[in-house]
């Protein structure tokens, strides 16, 4: 039941999927810490981000929020896919220089905050 | 700026605090006491918030200490605060129309037969279900998912909570309504809704879906991506409401199809025009696919099919002398090319087309409902044996908990009950109010009293069903319950 509360829903658990990684990637940046899922939270969002690119009926587009609904699909534009997916594969091949793979990770939190705001906006009920 | 606050620590333990006491706010009122009195799962759904509303405080407490030393991540940490709030706004929204919803305000008999009746499904053994309050006229599940999904996923981001109950569904019911029996025959397609969520039926049709779009928008130049999104959620919409109904068709029976007519004031399409030969004539609005449900009509022609195609149900309703029987008809009557789907979100054609590839789909959903029910009895086997007893009891304003076939005392179940109910309350009703003075049929207000008199009958068998079965000396036969012989037990003691 796509109702207006179900949409707003939809964003608001856009949100929170952003900031899952979010929480991961701070940790990362300010104390270099590498949390147990990181690894996995990266691969989801990046799989779910890049799917778009490639099926657009594959089975992975139901993962997370990022792609679940013709509105969270709207929230994040075609250009901020691209650029996140990149450089969370940056931190996640762990394979750059601790100083690219932060300041990545520094730039896919940007990305991503912006996107939990977005969708938080969205959310939000209006008196 | 001169005088502006040094943003820190300092500053996110006020905003965490701030955020503390709106959740500490909103917790308070998951009351931990015998009065008033709740079910259990709405005591176990109480203590989940509680403990998750412990936790999120917990989590606050800390908050600023963990705050990152790189002041350039301030902005995005402290955002973290404004998702947390948000699903607390999310959760208040629940609280209060749960609370409301004690014992003494929901049709609990209905709830615990459906819910016993949904126990007999493979991987379901263990679901019950919290009622809440709505201020509207419907009946909502959907948004359980939403609290469900809202849940799971803050738990993901605060430290030591739990995720949702899996086996805890909530039903929204119009809080006016918990003394209706019928209309609350609607509550079992909420419960579908559980169901699909549970079995995560949307992966299972998804593929279908794609199937059946790639057909139906072949034609269709220059698609995009989004716009292909945009076909798939209506799709999954439309299938998930469909399963939803005909998942109930299993769960309690037609009279599922006769409460949505009655519900949605269907009979306004039958016409008595004499120039009409078909007896009806279409409201555009039954035929017209919202963006999340199909049109009214078409979810009734669905039902009929169902009815139908199964092991005779329709041979039984077709026999009912309503007009409500008579919207069922006309809507199984109604061909596809008669529903229409209007938006302003795409060109006029290629919802059309995105419209044609659900038609594809409907009959997929139904063999998909066909497949979670497996193993789950129709019911109309204890309806024929036990159907005209219950109307005979009801005829006589006495509760058919036990009825008599002139052998054996019996205990007709929840499908049985509830059928032949709504088949008494359609067609003879007046045989009931004849036999009580002063009583006029034509009278609004008499009808309905006697209406409610026999929902409340029904309801009362339905609650004594649970006790009845489990009486000692209580057998079945034949998936029918029957009484303990008790001039048989009396002799022996002689």
């Amino acid at each position: 039941m796509s109702s207006e509360s179900e949409v707003r829903s939809r964003y608001l658990a856009l949100a929170l999927d952003a900031r899952k990684v979010i929480d991961a990637l701070i940790l990362f940046v300010d104390r270099e810490q590498r949390t147990d899922d990181l690894d996995q939270s990266l691969q989801e969002v990046i799989d779910s981000l890049r799917v778009r690119e490639e099926d657009i009926f594959s089975p992975l587009r139901n993962r997370l929020a990022f792609s679940e609904y013709y509105e969270q699909v709207r929230t994040v534009g075609e250009s901020d896919r691209a650029a996140i997916a990149g450089k969370l594969e940056t931190v996640k091949a762990n394979q750059a220089t601790l100083e690219k793979q932060k300041q990545d990770a520094f730039d896919a939190i940007k990305l991503l905050s912006a996107i939990e705001s977005r969708a938080l906006y969205y959310y939000r009920p209006q008196p | 700026m001169p005088n502006q606050v040094q943003l820190g620590v300092e500053t996110l333990k006020k905003d965490a605090a701030a955020l503390f006491l709106f959740v500490d706010s909103v917790c308070q009122f998951c009351i931990d006491s015998d009065s008033p009195a709740y079910l259990k799962p709405s005591e176990d759904f109480f203590k989940y918030i509680r403990d998750l509303g412990d936790a999120t405080k917990a989590y606050l407490n800390i908050f600023s200490e963990k705050a990152p030393k790189d002041l350039r991540l301030y902005q995005d940490y402290r955002q973290k605060l404004e998702t947390i709030r948000s699903c607390w706004f999310e959760f208040h929204q629940f609280l209060k129309p749960a609370i409301d919803a004690d014992t003494l305000s929901m049709p609990y008999p209905l709830v615990e037969a459906l819910t016993k009746r949904l126990n007999q499904i493979k991987g379901l053994e263990n679901t019950t279900f919290v009622l809440f309050h709505l201020d509207e006229v419907n009946y909502l599940q959907v948004r359980v998912s939403e609290i469900r999904r809202t849940a799971n996923r803050l738990a993901s981001i605060i430290p030591d909570s739990d995720p949702f109950p899996a086996d805890l569904g909530m039903i929204g019911i119009p809080y006016s309504q918990s003394s209706a029996l019928y209309l609350n025959c609607l509550i079992a397609h909420e419960v579908g809704h559980f169901v699909f969520q549970r079995f995560q039926q949307k992966q299972k049709i998804l593929p279908e879906v794609e199937r059946c779009l790639k057909v139906s928008l072949a034609s269709q130049a220059r698609t995009t991506v989004e716009m292909l999104d945009w076909s798939r959620d209506r799709l999954l919409s439309w299938a998930e409401e469909l399963f939803c109904d005909l998942f109930a068709i299993f769960l309690v029976g037609p009279c599922y199809a006769l409460a949505y007519v009655e519900l949605f004031g269907l009979t306004t399409i039958l016409n008595p025009d004499p120039a009409i030969s078909s007896g009806y004539s279409l409201t555009p609005e039954s035929t017209i696919f919202s963006r999340s449900h199909p049109a009214d009509l078409f979810r009734l022609k669905q039902h009929v099919a169902l009815l139908q195609k199964g092991d005779g149900w329709w041979k039984k309703v077709d026999t009912i002398k309503s007009h409500c029987v008579d919207v069922l008809r006309a809507a199984a009557s109604v061909s596809d090319t008669g529903f229409v789907f209007f938006t302003d979100e795409q060109p006029h054609a290629y919802a059309g087309a995105t419209l044609q590839g659900f038609f594809a789909l409907a009959p997929i959903v139904q063999n998909v409902t066909s497949d979670v029910t497996r193993g789950l009895d129709s019911g109309l086997t204890e309806y024929e044996k036990f159907g005209d007893l219950i109307e005979s009891h009801l005829e006589r304003a006495v509760v058919p908990s036990t009825v008599f076939d002139g052998h054996y005392h019996w205990y007709p179940d929840t499908v049985a009950l509830l059928n032949a109910s709504m088949k008494f309350a359609l067609e003879s009703l007046e045989k009931l109010m004849n036999s009580v003075k002063d009583q006029k049929t034509l009278l609004a207000g008499h009808r309905s009293r006697w209406l409610n008199r026999v929902e409340f009958l029904t309801s009362k068998a339905l609650e004594d069903h649970h006790l009845l079965v489990k009486e000692k000396g209580s057998v079945s036969v034949g998936g029918s319950f029957k009484r303990a012989d008790i001039s048989a037990a009396e002799q022996a003691g002689h």
